[in-house]
């Protein structure tokens, strides 16, 4: 958490009617602190101003009928000095107002010259702690929505409290995405994932990609991929994305009995290269180093749906074109290869040697998972199939070749233990 | 019931998003930013200011209730729809169906003219 981002806004929380802060201002707080792992502060910020303007608006027009604008103790008066039981004056308006535009203009400043200009954010945050000033003056930064933190980082192996029960509803409800890729949202270590069959909490823990679930459907029984959990638990702490899935391998193991193991062969594969070399295609671009979009993970990297940087985001298929838009926003190649190995049908190797993170729009016909043209498919598709697509688009090309493949054997697993 | 839904309609963008969130179920403050975003496809977001005073405004008019917390100052406070939540997003949508509709049967009127 940034210091001087959470310290503004619990000024700005505290700006509002006594009432109102002490019902939601801790949730406000809490909340500010997750969205600002992929939200702009200037967005919530001004969110938050606007709020305080309703909330005092809101008391001056009922004219003290709202229970939130009762006498209590209020920065606008005085922190310790209680307001009287009457509408606000014009005196406590005007004084309201003027905090108000003050923190307007102390957050403008700020983002407009930078955090990293205003070091005394830092150091009196920091002296007002009695801690160390931070180096560089930067608190704590989180990217792909894992936490960068120091060397004394807690491991977590397994959860604390663990809750399955079979879904009777039908409603599916995901705490956070479960996507492959880095893009998370922190629960502080809640977990709660509903209306699931076992296999996709198994593709969850283990990463699969989608060649390698095919392969492990055709082993599991029935009810693996027929009856739906809901699955609830919880550990103390702050784990990461990474981290979830460790422990989901843990509950696995210990609640369905699951027993894995890896299988490494040689079989067809593609690598994908680029196909002319030195020379990316036109929609495929090297991210920014300094993207200002890539914390606030709002701007969209094709007009029309939404991909948060470290994630790759789909569109809905056109009907007439029967054509899918793909957008991935600071990604690594080789994060790629795990969507390509979908779309694809096999396995695609990374070999383009190219570092680093990437921007990229993919537009093309899919076909279905494991390669080839769908048989439910009256015609074959108009747009382009995904390996031209990525030639065209993307100036990259899917070479066949021979290559270590590896899918998972299952050796156990069982219908979870009672609760 | 029919009475009780009309009285709250029309809803504000803002708060039809925060009751469509809730239809996922029970959900903590950030759940529901959250599961607004994801149900827009990212096209509409709101922050911890809008959603507090949507939130405070839908409890006022017993539209969401707040679950018992166990009080212990760390759990999150956690939101749901009431039956006549449902009924007033239910209504809230036949209604937007309506305007559809409408907006429909005008569009082809005006293609059909020009």
């Amino acid at each position: 958490m940034r210091k001087p981002e959470l310290f503004l806004y619990r000024l700005i929380v505290r700006l509002h009617p006594a009432a109102f802060r002490e019902e939601f201002g801790r949730e406000m707080l809490l909340d500010f602190e997750e969205s600002l792992t992929h939200e702009g502060a200037a967005r919530i910020f001004f969110d938050a101003l606007l709020s305080v303007v309703r909330q005092w608006a809101r008391c001056a027009v009922s004219g003290g009928a709202d229970r939130t604008c009762e006498a209590q103790a209020s920065l606008l008066a005085g922190q310790y000095a209680p307001l009287r039981d009457q509408p606000l004056n014009v005196l406590e308006l005007s004084r309201g107002l003027m905090a108000s535009l003050m923190l307007v203009g102390l957050c403008g400043y700020w983002l407009s010259h930078g955090a990293s200009r205003i070091r005394s954010f830092d150091i009196v945050y920091a002296a007002s702690q009695g801690g160390r000033i931070p180096e560089g003056g930067a608190a704590g930064q989180t990217s792909g929505g894992s936490s960068v933190s120091g060397p004394a980082e807690r491991r977590f192996t397994q959860f604390d409290v663990i809750s399955i029960r079979e879904n009777k509803n039908g409603n599916v409800h995901l705490s956070f995405p479960m996507s492959p890729d880095d893009y998370y949202v922190p629960t502080h270590g809640y977990m709660q994932i509903a209306g699931l069959p076992l296999l996709s909490y198994i593709q969850f823990a283990y990463r699969m990609n989608a060649l390698q679930v095919v392969a492990l459907r055709k082993q599991l029984p029935d009810w693996a991929n027929s009856v739906r959990y809901d699955v609830e638990a919880r550990v103390e702490g702050d784990p990461n994305k990474d981290d979830m899935r460790t422990m989901m391998r843990a509950l696995l193991a210990s609640r369905f009995g699951l027993q894995l193991h890896p299988v490494t062969q040689t079989d067809s594969v593609y690598d994908l290269v680029l196909s002319k070399p030195g020379k990316l295609g036109p929609t495929l671009h090297a991210h920014p180093a300094d993207d200002p979009n890539c914390k606030q993970g709002t701007a969209p990297v094709a007009k029309g749906f939404f991909s948060p940087c470290g994630t790759i985001g789909f569109s809905m298929q056109d009907p007439n074109t029967r054509s899918v838009k793909m957008a991935g926003r600071s990604i690594s190649l080789s994060q790629f290869t795990w969507y390509a190995s979908t779309e694809s049908g096999r396995t695609v190797l990374d070999k383009t040697g190219l570092a680093g993170k990437y921007d990229f729009t993919l537009e093309f016909a899919p076909q279905k998972v494991g390669g080839g043209p769908d048989p439910n498919a009256s015609e074959p598709p108009p747009g382009a199939i995904f390996p031209d697509a990525v030639q065209e688009q993307m100036g990259l090309k899917l070479v066949p070749g021979k290559g270590p493949i590896t899918t998972y054997n299952l050796d156990h697993v069982d219908k979870p233990t009672e609760n | 019931m029919r009475h009780d839904t009309a009285e709250h309609l029309p809803l504000s963008p803002a708060t039809l998003h925060v009751l469509l969130a809730l239809t996922a179920g029970e959900l903590h403050g950030y759940a529901i930013m959250v599961e607004v975003t994801r149900q827009s496809g990212g096209q509409y977001r709101i922050g911890p200011g809008t959603l507090y005073d949507n939130l405070k405004k839908l409890l006022n008019a017993g539209l969401v209730e707040e679950l018992d917390a166990p009080g212990d100052g760390r759990t999150r406070r956690k939101y749901r729809l009431t039956e006549l939540g449902n009924g007033v997003l239910a209504a809230e949508v036949e209604r937007l169906s309506g305007v559809l509709r409408e907006a429909r049967r005008a569009l082809k009127l005006s293609e059909r003219r020009s």
